[in-house]
């Protein structure tokens, strides 16, 4: 039985939460499918430092690192500009 | 024929897209930004990137504020869905409060290519642009 998961179930899995994926699985062009979950939780500082703790001793990972949520609060339409 | 490279993001609310993006190959999710003129990256990141800082500083124009100067980072390795800018510089801001927003995929990667959104499948699609003869 594998231990990955879809992308996609990842972000249903862990909703609300940071998470760091080390990438199991890329398709034609290189966008990720499926990986296996490092860390996670609802501090970004706590599981993105980890993350890159583990990248360091781990360069040839190829990780992941995403908020597995709404990343846009409801409510809110975004209108960002920069020019 | 001109080669097509597909990324598939998903809708956020609002109906914007976020797709995976790589720098110095860490991945992230970037929301696409057809109104913005620089990729930009979230400025809580930068520790956990392995990038250079650049002396460059941008003027940038969030839609009704000032303009305002933000730093810039040099990535050495940029890929989108397999499409890769080498040195490419974005930009560091702050994103409000609340919004869970790790970069923008703008224009200056984007405008590199005949650009399509398949809002159907919540994908990205980057063409070659043709040579003119």
């Amino acid at each position: 039985m594998r231990d990955d998961l879809k992308i996609s179930e990842i972000r249903e899995k862990y909703d609300g939460q940071w998470v760091v994926v080390e990438v199991t699985k890329v398709d034609k062009y290189d966008n990720p499918l499926r990986g296996r979950i490092l860390f996670h939780g609802t501090n970004q500082d706590q599981v993105y430092g980890d993350g890159a703790k583990y990248r360091n001793a781990h360069p040839e990972a190829d990780l992941f690192f995403f908020y597995a949520g709404q990343a846009i609060p409801t409510g809110i339409g975004v209108m960002f500009v920069q020019g | 024929m001109y080669k097509a490279n597909r990324i598939a993001g998903y809708f956020d609310y609002g109906g914007v897209l976020l797709v995976p993006v790589s720098l110095n190959g860490l991945r992230l999710y970037f929301m696409v930004d057809s109104g913005s003129a620089y990729c930009a990256i979230n400025q809580k990141l930068l520790d956990k990137i392995v990038a250079e800082p650049t002396t460059e500083m941008r003027s940038v124009a969030p839609l009704g504020k000032e303009v305002i100067k933000t730093p810039t980072l040099l990535i050495e390795n940029f890929v989108v869905g397999g499409l890769r800018e080498k040195d490419f510089v974005v930009s560091i801001v702050d994103f409000p409060a609340g919004f869970q927003i790790d970069g923008l995929l703008g224009m200056d990667f984007m405008g590199k290519y005949r650009i399509t959104i398949e809002t159907d499948s919540q994908t990205l699609i980057l063409r070659e642009i043709p040579k003119k003869k």
